[in-house]
């Protein structure tokens, strides 16, 4: 871009458009400081990195479909004794352990060296306790891969870097630069995390518990890799966030007030402000943890004179929050999808704003719901007290939302068939934290499959499903191409019932008595395990119908119109792909994001659009 | 019909819970949940029955746009604001006070001092016993695990600490748990209702009439899964007689230390067969040379075992790890004494070597 020539080439060129050979592009893509380039980026290793993990998800779920059994046969040997041979069964993963083994000679007697000592040589062992081992490496990985590298960043660093800055009219984030860095500070913390997996794997869950997170595998760096991975990859939170705070206060286009941006980028600023305040406290624990467990510091293990609970109080402190970080992107995007796809204004517009605020500040005060039958009885009561605070807000958005479809035109197709599963899917899960915060039913429901049912219906039905109804929804603008619109359905149909297979049974499974985090179960938990377990091949199906659907679209979908729903907010107005610099112009606004009762959408033919009488007068009276 | 179902409390506290709570305060926190059920069914039908309905009723039709509505309405905002917020104050009473009865245990309890550690339960009685009897493999996972009695009818009392890690005290049948430190105690009570007497005269009614599952519900590391035991609730007679006379007289030394081995959770980490595992097999272990990576090699005799069970930590056996939660005070002399009759059961270099002295003809009176 160093001649006036150059710049404007690319000022007219969609940000797609290569830059000449193949050399030259992925140069291009490597050191590009364009938010949509970085958010096509962040879309497409979250998206690889959530291959990988569900990859690890249908694993552990397969592993359940029968129990960790044992099969005791008993034989007779050359010299008349009975031996009892133990075969462990149900365990289809055992990845062994290499251990010293003493040599033994043909009588069975240990071989011995020249001083007498006894011989030793490696071998891969397996046994119970080393197929166990597999199993909890899987769900940890799982674990950790979804929380720390795919459902934070899903959102607000892929959707919300492409389309924050656009539907702010900017030319892009007030940081580029930084954004670029973000971006290799997030690769480089999933590489360093996914490395530990590599060597072997880790066992701590992703929640990292002291103590048993300071001694397992004590001499294994393994703990450390996954540690410091979730420690880098906070960074790249935190840049992120501090990267869009700015650009929201800085960067709206002119005549843009608070009040008359999407509420999508209402949710990512709030997402933002949680990110800045919270991920420091991680990070300080996680140095801590590492500290502990290389240093032996004695802050946490109790053998050196720590408090273990005092690490799930500082892992709750940034964990709590940040699941309102991993939500409120969701319901952002939920807020896109139910005005646009039904032409409907938003019902209190500034209810679902403020409940946005009013969820991030409570959020930092309930984390010792996590704690109940870990903390004191008084704390115990005062964070059950605390946490149904954070259900009126929820509830308070629920409201509006359904609301805004009242008197709607509602069309069903792919992005609006999974916003609608995610006011379902996020009912069932917002609901059923009420048991959860109620002390007494907790109790019972603490770390039991009820747990995991209501996790995954927030944070895979809430955020996951509105991620792809994003992808879904912004896909014609990305790419400048439509998707076959009824493939993409069928695949979504298939996810929301093989989501509800999968999790729901799981609320059954922990209110009857399932831990979590187990290898295996008593029998009576087999029928409901097997059924989940069919419930993740359904859902397998359905998410592979959706990547051939989006494969499909790039390969030869038919070019999309800039407008193709016919939304309000102003990445509707430019191009589909949008040109390198967003906008031909810089925007000027003259209406609100959801003024879909006074104003025709861009590139629509108002003939398509009858509006009432005095439609236009009232869009310039309420702006 | 349907309706008589819906309304038949009994149904649902089959399809969540399988039976009803065991335990004297089980049925306040059954009540709530089965309480917020019926108000999360209410709730979410009337909201996704709303979203259905006008996604039928307004679906997109050619020519006719989205009509006008409000686009807000403070009356029905703050309305629905502020009934939710009365509902849950409400409701958290409600958690509040059944939890009370959860947390405050009566006075005159049995007390009995709980040890966890990776991968066992071990409850020490006031007579100083532990368990006397192990489930059959594969009820639960793949091992065998204690079976505990309790008196029916009696508020008893854990007093529970950790070896090693963060466990938790769960049994479902009774709805609650409590974790377990290893830098504090914390305490667990419970008391449950009479055996019925149908249940009291068959002798062998399983669970859960008469059988409680224990898990454990705070991830604790590779056989988390296995660590599990049984309650079971005997009549008051069944208790005192067996507080008087744990193990049978008569049984041999080595069969009492072979029960040991399972309800202690020697098994968790050690076989008996002779494959390796988390600490080395008892299989041709006794009497024979063994190497250790802190100290020279030695051959295993009483002493050694005695050590490896007080002290674990003093001498590490050649390729395996410092893992072994020490047994002092949970495993007293007469009970090491039955596990050593047990290890010399299964070596064929035990030397001479009695196996039938009884427990009760072993040493002085102890548990
Ligand atoms: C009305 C709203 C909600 C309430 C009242 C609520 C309540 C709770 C409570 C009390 C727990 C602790 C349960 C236990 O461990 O015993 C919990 C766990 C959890 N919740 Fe929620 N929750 C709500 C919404 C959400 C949302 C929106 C998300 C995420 C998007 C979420 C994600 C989680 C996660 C990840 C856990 C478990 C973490 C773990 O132990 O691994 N919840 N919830
Ligand atoms: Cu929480
Ligand atoms: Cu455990």
């Amino acid at each position: 871009m160093s001649s006036e020539h150059t710049h404007d080439a690319h000022h007219e060129g969609s940000y797609l458009t290569p830059a000449g050979g193949v050399w030259a592009t992925i140069k291009q893509w490597a050191f590009t400081v364009d938010h949509k380039k970085l958010g096509v980026m962040y879309m497409t290793s979250v998206l690889i990195l959530f291959f990988i993990g569900g990859m690890a998800a249908l694993g552990v779920r397969l592993e359940l479909w029968e129990p960790v059994r044992v099969q005791v046969t008993q034989t007779v040997n050359d010299q008349g004794e009975t031996v009892e041979t133990r075969t462990v069964t149900g365990q289809l993963f055992n990845a062994g352990k290499v251990q010293p083994v003493p040599v033994l000679d043909e009588q069975g007697n240990p071989v011995l060296d020249d001083e007498g000592n006894p011989v030793f040589r490696n071998e891969l062992v397996k046994n119970l306790n080393t197929g166990n081992e597999t199993y909890n490496r899987l769900f940890t990985l799982h674990g950790a891969i979804m929380v720390f590298m795919v459902i934070i960043p899903s959102i607000p660093a892929a959707l919300g870097n492409f389309f924050l800055p656009i539907m702010l009219g900017a030319k892009d984030v007030a940081f580029p630069r930084l954004n670029l860095l973000s971006w290799y500070i997030y690769v480089f913390g999933s590489i360093f995390a996914i490395a530990s997996v590599l060597a072997g794997g880790v066992d701590t869950g992703w929640t990292f518990y002291t103590p048993y997170s300071t001694t397992t595998d004590a001499d294994h760096w393994r703990v450390v890799f996954m540690i410091l991975g979730a420690f880098i990859l906070g960074f790249s939170s935190i840049l992120t966030g501090l990267n869009f705070i700015v650009t929201v206060h800085k960067l709206r286009a002119p005549g843009m007030g608070w009040f008359d941006m999407p509420l999508f980028v209402w949710a990512i600023y709030a997402t933002a402000i949680i990110q800045v305040l919270a991920t420091p406290v991680i990070g300080v624990t996680l140095l801590l943890l590492t500290m502990e467990r290389i240093l032996h510091i004695g802050i946490f293990d109790p053998r050196l004179g720590g408090d273990p609970v005092l690490f799930q109080h500082f892992f709750w402190f940034y964990s709590h929050p940040v699941v309102y970080v991993m939500i409120l992107p969701g319901f952002g995007i939920l807020s896109e999808l139910l005005t646009v796809h039904s032409h409907k204004r938003i019902f209190g517009y500034r209810a679902v704003a403020y409940a946005s605020m009013g969820i991030a500040a409570v959020s930092f005060i309930v984390w010792g719901h996590h704690m109940f039958t870990a903390e004191g009885e008084l704390a115990a009561v005062v964070f059950s007290a605390l946490t149904f605070l954070v259900a009126i807000p929820t509830g308070v958005k629920m409201f509006n939302w359904i609301a805004t479809l009242y008197k709607g035109s509602i069309e069903i197709n792919t992005p609006m068939f999974y916003g609608l599963a995610v006011l379902f899917l996020f009912a069932i899960g917002g609901l059923t934290g009420l048991p959860l915060a109620t002390l007494a039913t907790d109790m019972h429901l603490h770390d039991s499959y009820f747990v995991v049912a209501h996790f995954h219906y927030t944070m895979m039905g809430g955020t996951i499903i509105a991620f792809v109804g994003g992808i879904f929804h912004w896909w014609p603008k990305m790419f400048g191409r439509m998707y076959n619109d009824r493939l993409a359905l069928t695949g979504a149909v298939l996810v929301f019932i093989g989501f509800n297979v999968t999790f729901f049974t799981q609320f059954f499974l922990g209110t009857q008595g399932m831990p979590r985090r187990y290898a295996s179960y008593v029998d009576e938990f087999q029928t409901l395990h097997q059924i989940s377990t069919v419930g993740s091949w359904i859902l397998l199906a359905g998410f592979l119908i959706e990547a051939a659907a989006l494969i499909q679209s790039l390969i030869n979908g038919p070019k999309a119109p800039p407008n193709p729903w016919g939304g309000l907010t102003l990445e509707w107005t430019t191009e589909s792909p949008p040109i390198e610099h967003n906008f031909h112009h810089e925007p000027i606004i003259k209406h609100g994001p959801y003024d879909f009762d006074c104003v025709v959408p861009p590139h629509w033919d108002p003939k398509d659009y009858p509006l009432e009488e005095g439609a236009a007068e009232r869009a310039a009276a309420a702006h | 019909m349907i309706g008589a179902l819906l309304a038949n409390s009994g149904f649902w506290t089959r399809v969540f819970f399988r039976e009803k709570g065991s335990a004297t305060y089980s049925h306040g926190a059954d009540v709530m949940f089965l309480g917020l059920w019926w108000f999360s069914v209410f709730c979410f039908v009337g909201l996704i029955g709303t979203m259905i309905y006008f996604v039928i009723k307004y679906r997109r039709r050619p020519g006719r746009p989205a009509m006008i509505s409000a686009s807000h309405n403070n009356v029905m905002e703050i309305t629905w604001t502020v009934i939710p917020t009365i509902i849950v104050v409400l409701i958290f009473i409600a958690g509040f006070r059944a939890y009370a009865a959860q947390i405050v245990a009566p006075a005159g309890t049995l007390n009995l001092d709980l040890s966890a550690k990776k991968w066992a339960w071990d409850i020490t009685y006031p007579n100083g016993s532990g368990a006397t009897e192990s489930t059959k493999p594969n009820q639960m996972g793949a091992l065998e695990v204690p079976i505990y009695v309790i008196p029916e009818d009696t508020p008893v009392k854990l007093t529970m600490s950790s070896e090693d890690v963060i466990h938790s005290f769960w049994i479902p049948d009774f709805r609650f748990k409590q974790d377990v430190f290893p830098n504090r105690f914390t305490t667990y009570w419970f008391q449950t209702e009479p055996l019925k007497e149908t249940d009291r005269d068959n002798p062998d009614l399983p669970y859960p009439n008469k059988e409680h599952w224990l898990f454990c519900a705070e991830y604790c590391g590779d056989n988390h899964s296995e660590m599990a035991a049984i309650i079971r609730i005997v009549p008051q007679e069944e208790f005192t007689r067996w507080m008087s006379e744990p193990f049978d007289k008569g049984m041999s030394l080595v069969e009492v230390g072979s029960i040991l081995y399972k309800t202690k959770g020697c098994v968790q980490c050690h076989s008996v067969d002779g494959s390796d595992n988390t600490g080395p097999t008892w299989k041709n272990l006794f009497g024979y040379e063994v190497a250790y990576s802190n100290a020279d090699s030695w051959t295993i005799d009483e002493n050694a075992i005695r050590e490896a069970i007080y002290n674990p930590g003093v001498k590490i056996r050649q390729g395996y790890k410092n893992q072994m939660p020490t047994y002092q005070g949970r495993i007293n002399d007469k009970e090491l004494r039955a596990l050593i009759a047990y290890m010399k059961s299964l070596s064929d270099k035990a030397g001479e070597f009695d196996a039938s002295q009884t427990w009760g003809g072993a040493g002085q009176a102890g548990g």
